[in-house]
């Protein structure tokens, strides 16, 4: 992103879900499925298109970890989704008038 | 119409604050785990420092495994990771542990190998059992906080 120009909403991003998966995994390198779930407080299957959304935008990784003879599913941000959820955020600001 | 754009993204930021906080809430270490690595960090002082080479091959071989045990533990507990190493001002932390780890190294294999005076070997493996277990506690904390600041 050009660094003169202004920060825009990131479409992807702004919704209220993904935002938040965004905003956690921001704070934490990587966070287990059920984790990401009880924090939103929705159902597996909406939880699990919030991540394909972010996933299929190059913005988050998802990975299996079998323990225990039990698959669990990480989520991450890529260097691409880091980068563009502090984009949003600035965006967040500027409307704010806080940036 | 501004106004309306106002409000939303403050509800946004608001939204942000809170999956924050959350997060900050999921990152408490077990009590046990930064006296472990602990542990294992000074036996590998120790041993690197003191040990034949089939002991050093061996300690190498079971500070490893210990490390991969211990993270493991700890996903499976927190189900988050955050790497020392890529926590904002945190890290620092990690990064004054990893710099005073190759400082006591160093001067242990000089102490260990080279001087008769074995005890001191002992007392920079005490020292890096205390400095993880400090570094450890101040990385938990500083974390935390930055989590819960404002976005």
């Amino acid at each position: 992103m050009n660094k003169f120009a202004k920060p825009q909403l990131n479409e992807i991003i702004h919704a209220p879900n993904r935002l938040r998966i965004c905003a956690f995994l921001d704070g934490v390198e990587s966070a287990e499925f059920s984790v990401l779930r009880e924090m939103l407080g929705v159902a597996d299957s909406v939880m699990s298109k919030q991540l394909k959304v972010l996933e299929g935008a190059g913005y988050l990784t998802l990975t299996k970890d079998a323990s225990k003879g039990r698959i669990k599913t990480w989520a991450a941000l890529t260097r691409t989704g880091r980068s563009a959820y502090t984009d949003h955020v600035k965006a967040l600001k500027a409307l704010v008038g806080d940036a | 119409m501004e106004n309306e754009a106002r409000s939303e993204a403050q509800e946004a930021l608001l939204a942000i604050a809170n999956a924050r906080r959350s997060a900050a809430e999921r990152v408490l270490t077990p009590w046990w785990y930064h006296p472990v690595l602990g542990l294992l960090v000074a036996g590998f002082v120790l041993i690197y420092a003191l040990g034949s080479p089939a002991v050093m091959a061996a300690g190498i071989a079971v500070y490893f495994a210990g490390i991969a045990v211990l993270v493991g533990l700890y996903r499976r507990k927190a189900g988050v990771w955050v790497s020392g190493f890529q926590a904002g001002a945190a890290s620092r932390w990690a990064y004054v542990a990893m710099s005073l780890f190759v400082l006591f190294m160093a001067l242990a294999v000089v102490v260990g190998r080279f001087t008769p005076h074995v005890w001191l070997v002992w007392v920079f493996g005490a020292a890096m059992f205390v400095i993880i277990v400090v570094c450890g506690r101040l990385f938990d904390m500083k974390l935390r906080a930055q989590l819960r600041e404002t976005p």
